[in-house]
């Protein structure tokens, strides 16, 4: 019902808005927030230093929460870039806004509009961003930066996990950011996993969970989670409902579902369904249920595979083939495509990547077929894909990536 | 349909008569009705009589309000120029004023516009223009003050 309130004013030669002499009116605290809630956030962060109590305010749990009420009508695509500049190899993280009054349903175009690069980012790998914070990885260590107060910090290393302090070559570290609903907190998981030395049938796994509360209190560190079957994570790592999924091996080759939640701090190990192809499956949203879309087939047979956990009390999948539209074929087979999250309108987010994998197992990353930044948004259930162009990048280069889709401003302190 | 008037009186004496259609968008005035309060007319202790017309002018035109799925855009269009042209032509302390007013009525329309045309007017001024706007004292020591703008030189920059 409630209209945008969003109203251009022309600031033409407005003398003075302000009648000098006269003070103010005084306005209550609560109707200053109602301001304040409606700033975008790069004035929030420089009026934090107008008193205290602002600057406690706009830090405060409760004021993000609020303003994560107001839908934020801006979806983000953050781009990487990596160029040669004076043959120094430079990258850049920039952030790609889409044009406001656009809905998510029929946004065609972002525009780049920021350039978010730290030189303290320089080295790692960007792994993720979920609810405006991002997840920068250079095994093992890891940095959380909050894409809207540009905070950047390094979480300290796991001490103890006697995973990570060994030189094994097959050792696998992931780190997934998530939020607990129930304490409106903000974790972050690693998981480090390597395979035992055994062949074969006795080929098992060791792997430790450990977990971060972000913007708490320090001195509490990370923590080990009890995991009763140790596992080795296989694809990427879903985060929704406050719950992050994924497909592990507890023996090679038998994949199992793995699910932590980020109240209850829990494991729980489901084996998937029997005729699921872990090689290339991603773990994605469906309409709310935890999903997995397999790509094996999409470039030579223009199909995708979808096997969504209906009922998880009694470990129900159920099974579909989607047939890519004749149209769009071209698409699929020139392309490679990999997934990069779902949207909040149910379309799965589609980037191109060129990457080959050498013989000792080496993945490298091959340059894209153009300099044009572009991702694809499928939607499943009317099986069509749409193109969304980057346009205005700072920089043209063929080695370009596009790391996910976000629209939560998040104001907290690290 | 009953076109039933209210008067309203202002804190300094004025007195408006208004559609009850009107009146509604106030809920400290439903409330009133639903309570039986509202007698021969209600008197308004916190809100002038300057103020009050304008907030009278501003329900008046958004009366019927149009809803998301209305596919009327001129309608809209024409609405949303109408708004723009009556902020512009108010000084900020009258726009205080509206907001303090709209409030204290329960007008929530015009409290989240009039909020954000504030918030569009100070959104690219420094701290110190926006701790006079709103009286605010420094309470930050030079040192603690130099630290929260370092943290945050990108603000002041782009």
């Amino acid at each position: 019902m409630k209209r945008k309130s969003r109203v251009t004013i022309r600031r033409r030669r407005r003398r003075d808005m302000c009648k000098s002499h006269e003070p103010m009116p005084y306005i209550p605290f609560d109707l200053v927030i109602e301001i304040l809630t409606r700033l975008p956030a790069k004035s929030l962060m420089r009026f934090k230093s107008v008193s205290k109590l602002w600057s406690s305010l706009i830090c405060s749990r409760t004021f993000t929460n609020r303003l994560l009420r107001v839908p934020s009508f801006i979806q983000r695509l953050y781009v990487t870039l990596t160029f040669l500049d004076n043959s120094q190899r430079k990258s850049k993280l920039l952030s790609s806004s889409s044009s406001p009054g656009s809905d998510i349903s029929t946004m065609s175009s972002f525009v780049v509009d920021r350039d978010l690069t730290t030189p303290s980012m320089k080295g790692y790998y960007l792994s993720h961003v979920l609810r405006g914070l991002m997840c920068f990885v250079k095994e093992p260590s890891v940095k959380i930066y909050n894409t809207t107060t540009r905070q950047l910090v390094v979480l300290p290393d796991i001490e103890e996990s006697n995973i990570i302090a060994e030189d094994h070559k097959n050792k696998k570290i992931m780190y997934r950011i998530g939020h607990d609903p129930v304490g409106d907190q903000y974790k972050v998981v690693c998981i480090v996993a390597r395979s035992n030395d055994e062949f074969g049938e006795l080929r098992r796994y060791l792997s430790e969970h450990w977990v971060f509360i972000l913007g708490g209190d320090k001195s509490s560190g990370w923590r080990k989670i009890p995991c009763r079957s140790p596992h080795l994570p296989i694809t990427q790592i879903l985060s929704i409902n406050g719950r992050m999924h994924y497909l592990a091996w507890v023996q090679k080759f038998d994949p199992m579902l793995v699910t932590f939640d980020f109240s209850s701090e829990e494991i729980s190990i489901l084996q998937a369904h029997e005729d699921i192809r872990w090689f290339k499956s991603n773990p994605i949203e469906y309409y709310g249920k935890v999903a997995l879309l397999n790509l094996s087939d999409l470039k030579r047979e223009c199909t995708m595979n979808l096997w969504v956990m209906e009922d998880v009390e009694k470990n129900m999948w159920s099974e579909k083939t989607l047939a890519v539209h004749p149209s769009q074929m071209d698409i699929v087979k020139s392309t490679s495509l990999r997934v990069a999250g779902t949207t909040r309108n149910n379309e799965v987010i589609l980037v191109p990547h060129n990457i080959r994998y050498t013989l000792t197992g080496e993945v490298i990353v091959e340059p894209q077929n153009t300099t044009l930044l572009y991702i694809f948004l499928y939607d499943l259930q009317k099986n069509l894909m749409r193109k969304v162009e980057i346009k205005e990048p700072p920089y043209h280069t063929k080695f370009w990536d596009v790391v996910g889709l976000d629209d939560v401003e998040n104001f907290m302190y690290l | 349909m009953s076109s039933n008037k209210i008067l309203l009186t202002s804190s300094d004496g004025e007195s408006f008569e208004i559609d009850e259609a009107v009146a509604r968008k106030f809920l400290i005035i439903v409330h009133m009705m639903e309570d039986n309060c509202a007698g021969e007319a209600i008197p308004l202790e916190n809100v002038t009589g300057d103020i009050l017309s304008k907030i009278i002018e501003y329900a008046k035109m958004h009366v019927n309000e149009p809803s998301e799925e209305d596919e009327d855009e001129e309608a809209k269009k024409n609405l949303d120029s109408w708004d723009a042209k009556f902020m512009e032509k108010l000084d900020l302390e009258t726009i205080f004023k509206i907001i303090l007013a709209a409030n204290y009525l329960n007008f929530e329309g015009l409290l989240g516009f009039a909020s954000q045309t504030v918030a569009d007017y100070i959104k690219d001024k420094t701290p110190e223009e926006v701790r006079e706007i709103f009286n605010i004292e420094n309470d930050f020591t030079p040192e603690e003050e130099e630290e929260i703008r370092k943290e945050n030189a990108w603000t002041f920059n782009e």
